[in-house]
């Protein structure tokens, strides 16, 4: 500060010490617009009360002095006045910069129509200008309108191809859109335009890493992370590819980077957990699980998560319960409910342990991993001979199916050798062959997770309990009040649940329980 | 049967503490002889045992002490005073992230247990943000200053004696009274704790001083106790001071400490109380004050390993053993966290907070099948409204990290029911309005936590986000704002912080 007050003399900032010099003529132009280039200069270095400061002590106003002035509202997050004042210089001055403003203004607001209106007027006036055609399809993006958007952004692009912003809003329109072809192609389009661009790499890498070309994705990510070391999604994306290689070690010491930044990243501490996971360090995985749900509590992976490793450590009732909490976040999630059947076959409840098979299958009839544990099971209650078989065909097809399409490294060969254990001993001895190791879970399927610009999607949960309250001196002379709280476990209110936790069969097999072979588990990236 | 001599009789009753008896019967010897020592003296005792306070505990810094100037520096270095507990809090390394521990009115870690001072801390911030801060059922700090406390206790005592005051202090005749050793100990503290009257006592004990040549370490630590009442802190401390190089006490030390912490050094006072330990190894008072004061430095660390040592000295301390269980939970050690509190429980400690606390630690640990019983237990022994609606809170709280989203309505609405001013229920009903798409419901609810509880972050940032998913950036910059400025290093708010700013900035 003490520089500019050096750079600007305070003779200037006091009322009319210039002005007094040219009473004569108060509308001239020259005296009126004698300190533009000041106000000009000291919004360039951000100096924002001084600039009110400088309009209050005028006596009158030019038009630059109420631009100026919006401006510095809008900067200072007080819109709606900038509003005001940006309609004040059309009304003087109905320029195209001047409206242009008034659009963003009204965008900001979230008064969209209004916005698409005002841009529309100030098409009338120029039809060079990308930025128009890039703001009026952000509009109709927020809108909901994809047609009209993708039109206006690719006219944005007809006009000028290097912006990067138009590249990221149109391919986020076709991933919304679930066009994925042409969203790679508009990205592809865009790196060769703008090749320093962490965002636009990050972003192919994402779709790359989904159809499973690892080494592509991998390369975009290292490109984007040379141009900006620090950018986060990209890091984590890149941990993603790593822990899938299984290098959990690497991995550990990147999200170690994340976290300096993002300590309250809920998928931060998702993946770490899962690295702990696949070094089994099961204690740290759990509770670095357990502070991911804590800071989001509406996560269905990460629910999904903590079920796996408690499964893997034989707490069944717990893995139970929480995949009845992700099976409430998402009614249609397939992988819970084939989970969920491997928890209650492992609790001895093979009626609802069947159920929950048979919903899975229904949401996902081809799921491998699904039919195998299906298959396992109906081994061990003692299903006929045939049904197996036909599981177990099922479950080749869909393997071959899914090998053929997938990479090799996505399936787990493991699950053939299992396979092959199942059908092996016609005779006898069935079961016995069927307790496998637990192929370690493969980290990170990033599932289609929306790689937006809003910040990492988990609206904040809120504290913990306040709930230490240790009142040291008196002590409450404890009355054993007849109190009548009415504690509604609504957890069996829902007919399916009543169904999957129903009463447990008291029958059946002594023989060692199944294992299963769940390969996946998600960590969400961003 | 011939009665008891009465003498004998209100020495026993003051023996067993039954003072009210004992002023009985002394006053009614004082009806026979007005001029009988023994009783009046006796009488003079009972009464200020009545209303003996431990001083070493009281410490109710009122709204007033925000205009003092009596701390050592204006703007100290971070970790060296307690006016800048937000120094550490935000580096999120040595301190608890408010994210991960909810913070008290003041924007300090909420600690094990409730005591004087923890809610509100030596010096908030700055005098405004102290005067904005709701002043809810918790208030955030008293409005009165410091002797709206000892006011109280001065008019209790006119109650007790309901024809007038035992003493007309004004006629007392105290030069006389100092030279007299039997009495005078006695007329000080009735002086200082029944009369409430710290001018005559601060007189009486300025002559004793003169009796006895400033050789009394009983006498200076008195003056300077009076000087301290006065707020005469420097005075005080160089009473405490020669007093302490006299005769080492406990007592003398601790005060010497409160005095430190008032004038806002931490870390002197700490020394003190290091100094004391020398003399006195093992006494867990001592440690347990340089305990306090890590935690209101932020440096949980330090804090629960001197928690420790008072444990080891005196493993039944219930303080200590509350704020190491809360700080295991709050590092994610549910388990341990619970044999912690289940030793309290074993203690005799039956309040509903241990039961609340024991429910949470089992659900966190997965032993679902203690957490009905406990809550009920929790809702049994709750005597207040605060109590129930933190219970129901919590409740809500489990509901929700189970995914039931109606049961955890419900159990917020009930914790409003009884506490109305409950910011965490309003913050997470307005939370799970959201989830389920009622997005107006969910923003005025959270709005409504905002100005009920402007130290927490966590309704701003809600509420900014969802703002800027519908994209009212106006609204959510302001509250994006708010939550910076409360929680500096918040990496989501600074993410759509800086999102804003680039937006606005764009021509």
């Amino acid at each position: 500060m003490a520089m500019t007050k050096a750079a600007v003399p305070p003779s200037i900032l006091k009322p009319s010490a210039g002005l007094v010099g040219a009473p004569k003529w108060p509308n001239d132009l020259a005296s009126i617009d004698k300190y533009n280039w000041l106000l000009h200069v000291m919004y360039g270095r951000g100096e924002y009360d001084r600039i009110q400061q400088f309009i209050r002590s005028q006596s009158q106003k030019n038009s630059y002095m109420t631009y100026i002035q919006a401006l510095v509202h809008r900067q200072e997050g007080r819109i709606v006045e900038a509003l005001d004042l940006f309609q004040t210089c059309v009304i003087e001055n109905p320029s195209l910069l001047n409206i242009k403003q008034v659009a963003k203004s009204l965008a900001l607001l979230g008064r969209y129509r209004a916005a698409i209106d005002a841009y529309k007027e100030a098409l009338t006036r120029t039809s060079t200008e990308w930025e128009i055609f890039h703001n009026l399809g952000l509009c109709y993006m927020q809108l909901r309108e994809f047609t009209e958007a993708k039109q206006y952004l690719l006219q944005a692009l007809q006009i000028s191809e290097i912006q990067e912003a138009s590249y990221l809003a149109l391919g986020k329109i076709y991933m919304l859109e679930g066009a994925r072809d042409e969203a790679e192609a508009i990205f592809e389009r865009g790196a060769r335009r703008n090749p320093e661009s962490p965002t636009i790499f990050t972003q192919i890498g994402l779709l790359a890493f989904e159809r499973a070309h690892y080494t592509k994705a991998f390369e975009c990510f290292g490109t984007a992370l040379t141009f900006c070391p620090t950018h986060t999604p990209a890091i984590m994306a890149a941990c993603q590819v790593i822990q899938k290689h299984g290098d959990a070690d690497v991995a550990l010491s990147k999200y170690r980077i994340v976290y300096g930044r993002k300590p309250e990243c809920a998928q931060v501490w998702n993946n770490i957990g899962m690295c702990f996971f696949s070094k089994k360090k099961f204690v740290a995985a759990v509770s670095c699980l357990k502070r991911a749900n804590y800071l989001a509590p509406f996560e269905l992976y990460i629910l999904y998560n903590l079920a796996l490793v408690h499964l893997y450590l034989q707490q069944n009732a717990s893995a139970a319960i929480f995949l009845q909490s992700a099976i409430r976040l998402n009614r249609k999630h397939a992988p819970s409910y084939a989970l969920l059947g491997v928890a209650l076959s492992k609790l001895n409840d093979p009626e609802n342990a069947l159920r929950a098979y048979t919903y899975s299958l229904k949401l996902n009839p081809t799921d491998p991993m699904t039919l195998l544990n299906y298959a396992i099971f109906q081994t061990n209650t003692g299903v006929s001979k045939s049904i197996i078989d036909t599981t177990l065909q099922q479950f080749y097809q869909s393997y071959t199916e899914r090998a053929s399409s997938l990479n090799q490294r996505e399936l787990d060969a493991s699950m053939l050798e299992i396979a092959g254990k199942l059908v092996a001993p016609i005779s006898g001895t069935v079961s016995q062959s069927t307790y496998e190791p637990l192929p370690l879970p493969k980290p990170a399927v990033p599932a289609q997770q929306e790689q937006a610009d809003v910040p990492s999607t988990f609206v904040f949960s809120p504290r913990k309990p306040a709930e230490v309250k240790a009142n040291g001196e008196d002590v409450v002379p404890n009355n054993p009040a007849p109190e009548i709280p009415m504690v509604k476990t609504k957890i069996f209110d829902d007919g399916r649940h009543r169904r999957q936790r129903g009463k447990a069969l008291p029958t059946l097999p002594s023989h060692p329980d199944p294992a299963q072979n769940d390969g996946q588990d998600e960590s969400t990236v961003f | 049967m011939r009665d008891i001599d009465p003498l004998f009789q209100a020495i026993s009753y003051y023996r067993r503490r039954k003072f009210e008896q004992c002023v009985e019967v002394t006053s009614t010897l004082l009806e026979k002889n007005p001029n009988d020592q023994v009783a009046w003296l006796l009488k003079m005792r009972a009464l200020t045992e009545q209303l003996y306070v431990d001083e070493t505990e009281v410490a109710d810094d009122g709204l007033a002490d925000m205009l003092d100037d009596n701390a050592f520096h204006q703007t100290p270095m971070p970790g060296t005073s307690m006016r800048q507990p937000t120094a550490i809090t935000n580096t999120g390394m040595s301190g608890p992230s408010p994210a991960m521990r909810p913070t008290t009115m003041t924007g300090r870690p909420i600690t094990g247990m409730l005591r004087l001072n923890s809610q509100s801390t030596q010096g908030g911030k700055s005098m405004e943000n102290a005067l904005k801060t709701a002043r809810t059922a918790a208030t955030a700090r008293p409005v009165t200053t410091a002797t709206g406390r000892f006011v109280r206790l001065g008019t209790a005592s006119m109650l007790s004696t309901p024809d007038g005051p035992f003493l007309q202090v004004g006629r007392l005749n105290l030069p006389k009274y100092a030279q007299n050793q039997a009495v005078s100990r006695s007329l000080f503290e009735h002086l200082f704790y029944h009369a409430n009257d710290v001018r005559a006592a601060l007189q009486l004990a300025t002559h004793a001083n003169e009796v006895y040549q400033n050789k009394d370490w009983w006498w200076l630590a008195q003056l300077g106790k009076c000087y301290h009442r006065l707020d005469m802190f420097r005075d005080s401390e160089k009473q405490y001071v020669i007093s302490l190089e006299i005769q080492p006490m406990v007592d003398t030390y601790l005060y010497l400490s409160r005095i430190y912490l008032r004038l806002d050094q931490p870390l002197l006072s700490i020394t003190k109380l290091q100094e004391g330990l020398e003399k006195f190894p093992f006494e867990p008072c001592l440690i347990q004050a340089i305990a306090r004061i890590h935690e209101g430095l932020n440096d949980m660390k330090q804090s629960i390993e001197h928690y420790r040592q008072v444990l080891k000295l005196d493993n039944t301390n219930i303080e200590a053993i509350a704020c190491i269980a809360a700080n295991h939970f709050y590092y994610e050690q549910p388990e341990i966290s619970l044999k912690f509190y289940r030793r309290l429980l074993q203690m005799g400690v039956a309040t509903s907070a241990i039961f609340t606390n024991i429910a949470l630690c089992c659900f966190h640990a997965q032993q679902y099948d203690m957490i009905v019983a406990c809550f009920l237990k929790a809702l049994g022994c709750a005597t207040t409204d605060d109590e129930r609606a933190e219970i129901w809170y919590n409740i809500g709280e489990m509901a929700l990290y189970t995914a039931d989203i109606h049961l955890a309505i419900q159990c917020f609405r009930l914790a409003l029911v009884h506490n109305n001013d409950h910011a965490e229920a309003y913050n997470n009903l307005g939370l799970v309005e959201l989830q389920r798409d009622n997005n107006e419901i969910g923003q005025i609810y959270l709005q409504t936590a905002q100005s009920l509880a402007p130290h927490m972050f966590e309704p701003y940032y809600n509420y900014g986000k969802s703002m800027y998913e519908q994209g009212d950036l106006q609204s959510s910059f302001r509250a994006i704002k708010s939550s910076l400025d409360i929680y500096k290093n918040h990496a989501d708010s600074k993410h759509i912080y800086d999102e804003l700013r680039k937006m606005f900035s764009e021509l």
